[in-house]
Order: C-alpha cells, then sequence, then structure tokens
C-alpha cells in the first residue's frame, strides 16, 4: 500500500512527487511512464493556457494507491473523470463511498474541492483511465460567472453528498476523454484541440450540474444567509452520534426559519431530508470505525448511539449490503 | 443605399460606430436594426478569453455596402457568413474579389486589418454570421503558436478566392446553429459560447493547416465549380423532413456528371452527398432533442421517418447513443 499526500496546485510538480513515492525515475518530462515494479501505464500532464491543470492516467498499480487530498487556504477544485474496471477482488473507494460492485465499470464524473478533504483510494491492478482538470475559484468566477464567494459556496456546497456530486458519463463524455489520448499529430494545432476538449468536458458537466441543481431547488431560491444558517444546521447535526440528535425544533430556531421551510432547503442543499442525511453520515462514521479495527461490533453500535446492536446491523446493511462483521473482516 | 465606411478597430467599435451612423441607441452592445434598414439583431459579445464575437442574424431591407479601409496592425478577424436569398454579393478584400449570384452564400475566411475589405448585397438579404476578432497578441499567448506568424501570413499572401474561401461544411453549420440558437439566459451562456467559437477556430486552423501543408494536391478544382457545390449542398440540406433530391437532378442544377458532382462534393464536404444529407439530419435531431420541447416521436416525425425504429437506429449509428439518452 502506498499513501501519497497531495496538496499540490500543479501537477507537474505531483508528477514529479509521484514519481519519487512510487520509486520511479522521472525526466521532467510532461508524463511519467510506470515501470513493471510500479505498474503499467502512463500518466501525462498537459499544459495548456487557460489557468487549467489537466491530468490524465492511464494505469493500473502494483499497489494499492491512496492519494490523501487536505483542505488548504488557497480554494481550488477539481473535476474528475474516472474510467474504472472493477474486478471481484478490488473495490475503488471515494472519500467514505465505496463502490461495492464487483465486475463492473464505474464511470462518473464528480467535482471536489479542498473545502474539504478528500481520500481517494485505487486498488491494485485496477486498470483506471481518468481525467483530472485543476482550476481556481478565481477560473470559476471568470468562467462560469459565478461572481461572488459565497455564490459559490452556495451552488457548490450540494456537492458534498453523494447523490449530487456524481455524474455518469455518457458516450459523448468518454468520447472527448478519449479523443484527449489522440491528439492531432499537426504540432502547432494540438494545443487548441485539446484545450476545447478540456474546455467542453468542463462545459458539459456545469451545464448539467445546473440543470440538476434547478431541478432539485424547484425555483426555490435561498440567500447566502440562509445557506450559511444550513451549514451551522448541518455542523450540529453530525457533530455528535452518541445520543439523539436535536429535533427539527430546536433546529428550526437555530436556523431562524420555519420547520417547513428548513426541512425543505435543507434537502435542496444537501440532497437528503434532514434525518436521511443524519443517518447515512452516522452510518459513515460507524464505517470508519469498524475500518479503525479498533472496535468490535457492540462498541461501534454504542458508539453511535444504538442500544440494540441487531438494528444496528440492520441499518448498516441497508446502506452498505454488507454487515458491520465483514467490514471487520476486510 | 446603405453605405457605412470605417477604419478597422475591435468589434465594440465597431458596433458603436454602426449604431452612431444608423442613429439607434445601443443597449449592452446590441443592436437592432430599425425597419428602414431592416430587421434582427446586431451583437457583439466579449468573451472571457479575450475574444470578441460579433453575431449578426437580420434580414436587410436595403441595398447594403459596407467598407474597412486599408490600415496598419495585427488585428483579424475571422468571418463565419450565411447569406441567403440575396440578388448578389460581392466580397472584395484587397485585390481579391468574390461574387456570388446563386441566391446563398456561405463561408468562412480570415481577414487581417492590412487589406481593405468591402461586402456588398442587396435588400432582402437574410444573413447570419459570427465575426470573430482577435490580435496577433491574443493568437499567439492564446492558441501558444509558435509559428503562428507563418500560418496567418502564408494563408493572406494567397491571393486565390478558392483558397481563401472556404465553404461552411456540416461541423462549421452546426456550430454555428449553436451559437444563435444558444439562449442568454443559460447558466453558463459565455462559456459555451466561448467553447462553440473556439472550436469554429480550430475548425478553421486545422483546415488551414492541412490545405497549406498539402497544397497543390487540393487545389485543383476551379473557384466556379466550389461555388456549385455550395449551391448543391443548400439545395441538399435545404429541407430535411422530405427525401433528398435526386443525385441526377443535383448533377443537373451543378452542371456536372454524376460522377463528378459525386466526387467533388466528397472533396469539399468531406462526405458523400447522401451521407452528409443523413449527417445534417441526425444533427437536427440531436438539437431538437436537446431543446427537450419534441418526443422522439415527434422529433422522427419531423425527419421524415416513417418508422420510427428506423430513426433510432440511424440515430444510434451517428452518436452511439439512443435518442432517448440525449
Amino acid at each position: 500500500m502506498i499513501v501519497f499526500n497531495i496538496n499540490h496546485t500543479n501537477y507537474k510538480v505531483l508528477l514529479s512527487d509521484l514519481a519519487s513515492a512510487l520509486r520511479i525515475p522521472y525526466k521532467g518530462d510532461d508524463y511519467l511512464l510506470l515501470t513493471p515494479t510500479a505498474g503499467i501505464g502512463i500518466i501525462k500532464v498537459l499544459s495548456l493556457f487557460d489557468e487549467l491543470q489537466v491530468m490524465l492516467v492511464d494505469a493500473s498499480f502494483c499497489e494499492k494507491l491512496i492519494t490523501a487530498r487536505s483542505q488548504s487556504e488557497e480554494r481550488y477544485f477539481i473535476l474528475h473523470f474516472d474510467d474504472v474496471h472493477i474486478t471481484d477482488t478490488a473495490k475503488f473507494k471515494v472519500d467514505n463511498e465505496v463502490l461495492q460492485k464487483s465486475n463492473t465499470r464505474h464511470a462518473v464524473a464528480r467535482l471536489t474541492s479542498n473545502i474539504f478533504d478528500n481520500t481517494e483510494e485505487v486498488p491494485a491492478h485496477v486498470h483506471i483511465k481518468s481525467v483530472k482538470i485543476l482550476f481556481t475559484e478565481h477560473w470559476l468566477q471568470k468562467h462560469l460567472g459565478l461572481s461572488s464567494k459565497a455564490e459559490v459556496l452556495q451552488k457548490y456546497l450540494a456537492l458534498k453528498t453523494e447523490s449530487f456530486d456524481i455524474e455518469k458519463l455518457d458516450a459523448e463524455y468518454l468520447k472527448l476523454m478519449e479523443s484527449l489520448w489522440h491528439v492531432h499529430k499537426m504540432e502547432p494545432l494540438h494545443n487548441i484541440f485539446l484545450q476545447n476538449r478540456v474546455t467542453m468536458l468542463m462545459e458539459r458537466f456545469f451545464t448539467r450540474l445546473h440543470d440538476k441543481i434547478n431541478l432539485l431547488n424547484g425555483g426555490f431560491k435561498l440567500t447566502n444567509d440562509e445557506v450559511e444558517r444550513l451549514i451551522k444546521v448541518e455542523q450540529l447535526l453530525v457533530n455528535d452520534f452518541s445520543g439523539p440528535p436535536p429535533t427539527i425544533d430546536e433546529f428550526s430556531r437555530l436556523a431562524s426559519m420555519s420547520s417547513t421551510k428548513l426541512k425543505k432547503s435543507f434537502k435542496s442543499v444537501y440532497g437528503n431530508s434532514i434525518y436521511a442525511y443524519y443517518q447515512k453520515e452516522r452510518m459513515q462514521k460507524a464505517r470508519q470505525l469498524l475500518m479503525s479495527s479498533k472496535y468490535n461490533v457492540k462498541e461501534t453500535a454504542a458508539a453511535i448511539g444504538y442500544h440494540n446492536s441487531s438494528n444496528f446491523i440492520e441499518a448498516f446493511k441497508k446502506q452498505f449490503n454488507v454487515s458491520p462483521g465483514e467490514v471487520i473482516a476486510s | 443605399m446603405f453605405n457605412f465606411s470605417y477604419k478597422y478597430c475591435d468589434h465594440v467599435a465597431y458596433l458603436h460606430q454602426l449604431a452612431a451612423f444608423i442613429g439607434v441607441p445601443l443597449n449592452e452592445n446590441v443592436l437592432h436594426l430599425p425597419p428602414e434598414f431592416g430587421s434582427g439583431y446586431i451583437k457583439v459579445i466579449e468573451l472571457p478569453n479575450g475574444l470578441q464575437v460579433l453575431i449578426n442574424d437580420c434580414v436587410l431591407h436595403q441595398d447594403v455596402c459596407i467598407r474597412r479601409e486599408e490600415s496598419d496592425g495585427t488585428e483579424y478577424t475571422l468571418r463565419f457568413d450565411e447569406v441567403r436569398n440575396m440578388k448578389a454579393l460581392t466580397l472584395k478584400m484587397g485585390e481579391l474579389i468574390l461574387e456570388e449570384d446563386n441566391q446563398v452564400y456561405s463561408g468562412a475566411f480570415l481577414t487581417s486589418s492590412f487589406p481593405s475589405l468591402e461586402y456588398t448585397t442587396t435588400a432582402g438579404a437574410e444573413s447570419r454570421c459570427v465575426n470573430i476578432y482577435f490580435t496577433e497578441e491574443w493568437f499567439n499567448t492564446h492558441l501558444g503558436l509558435s509559428r503562428t506568424d507563418d500560418l496567418l501570413t502564408k494563408y493572406l499572401s494567397l491571393n486565390t478566392a478558392t483558397f481563401n474561401f472556404e465553404v461552411l461544411n456540416i461541423e462549421y453549420r452546426q456550430l454555428m446553429e449553436e451559437i444563435f440558437s444558444l439562449k442568454e439566459g443559460h447558466p453558463i451562456y459565455k462559456n459555451v459560447l466561448q467553447n462553440r467559437v473556439m472550436l469554429l477556430i480550430e475548425n478553421f486552423l486545422i483546415s488551414l493547416y492541412n490545405r497549406l501543408t498539402v497544397s497543390g494536391k487540393e487545389i485543383t478544382h476551379v473557384e466556379n465549380e466550389i461555388k456549385r457545390m455550395m449551391q448543391v449542398e443548400s439545395v441538399l440540406v435545404r429541407n430535411l423532413s422530405v427525401a433528398p433530391p435526386a443525385i441526377p437532378h443535383l448533377a443537373r442544377l451543378s452542371m456536372m456528371s454524376e460522377t463528378k458532382l459525386k466526387a467533388l462534393f466528397k472533396k469539399v464536404y468531406h462526405y458523400a452527398p447522401y451521407e452528409y444529407y443523413q449527417k445534417n439530419r441526425m444533427l437536427k435531431a440531436k438539437y431538437l432533442l436537446n431543446t427537450k420541447h419534441y418526443t422522439i416521436k415527434e422529433v422522427g416525425v419531423q425527419l421524415g421517418f416513417k418508422n420510427l425504429s428506423n430513426f433510432t437506429v440511424a440515430f444510434k449509428k451517428e452518436f452511439g447513443i439512443l435518442p432517448s439518452d440525449v
């Protein structure tokens, strides 16, 4: 297992650091060829002219590779387009979500930002093809016309929830991704070709994201201040799982909203109703505890406020399709 | 006769001069033509990456002559024009003259600030155009072309109308269609517009590059024949809901043998005539589905498919996805 910590905003530097983490030589080119000890494939960085950093991956690694990106001061966003072939033995993990299905193709786009920590686990011997586009808040404002910080926050906060930030890659996306590998050989023009394909990928993602946000909001607009208050509600909600969560009435006082408005606006921002969200986060917490191998099922159940272990096991199975015992065993 | 002459400047300045000349106010760089001149609009949009795009969609009520004087400087305009229903159209670029009397002109060309440019057409003309303004500096920094001046000056020094005026093929058409149907309310309007504009530039440059590097082999057909191909093309895609005109009919129209027509069409538009027709039809289908105003069945019927499953199959063949996945 290789753990690779990232706080890079420059993909060429990342490439060089990744090379040393994998203990393979790097000559300072735009690409890194994996040697048999590390895996098979290539990782490539594109130099564009538009403040965009782009990395292409077409590889499989010999060891499990965990990349962890931590929060930092300077705010930036990364758009990931991942096409992964998952086999029986391998599980692909993004943040706290594990893609459980076996023998399947996992092809999704998602947006992450360094507002939150995030980790990605690429299991050994899994073939992964991705395109990663890193851009600054400034880029987002300039090109997508999201002018105030609060507005950016409001629109993309919703991304924190799973239902939202994951977009299936259809034929159109895959075609665009593929085209980045097959650049026209006409030297002076390949840059414009690449840049256009990259911006088309982004356009498609953001257009569809916007459609989804509209669908969810149903023409229901929140002020930035209201969003800030919802963030407080969310923080309090997932702060402590050992006792029962605050009631809706308490939350509605905290957020200075009627309970109807609170419920509706929480769902529009976080994609789930308050208690469904609570329950999901609670199970995620349980999973973390179990995976740390420090607690057994009964202790975990107690830690997240279940008096009855079998209720916990049932709830856990409902969310993850595996029992807590299996998580410990693996 | 509307006669306007100006010095080379960027699109925003041009639009201001034009508005002052006509005597109408500008509202956020949009000019609505008053009835005595025509109907429709001319607007300029400044894109995030520094390009200026002038878009017009109008019908002229007067004969028009717009003349740009020659000047120094290293500014360029890439023009994409689609003009229909005119009695005549003349484009003069320096010494170079293109005259069109086919009722339809659709072409792309690049001009620099150096040669003068004159554009004349008649009342009744329906004009849609996308003009992209950029400086040499923009070109070098945004496209990273170290040998740009080469490419551009080479192009501009080639004084043959056949070479300089490129026909608008299906890719250009589609991009223009997307630009004209783009709603200003689109959440990332400028970004979408910018991407289409960049794709227009890309297509133009790639085609230019290809022609320059394989020149000699390519430019064999005479100017006149290209004009006739434009006419054939416009007849071919005029109505996508009925069967396309028969090849013998197109051959008569272009005064060529069927064999020659097919070969030349393929050379100019990169597809055989029916293939081209079908591609246009499918692009139209995709566009209609994307508007979300029509069901799959309605789109199929609009495009002349009697059998819906034929439509689905054709669509899948073209785009690799089903109409229902759009």
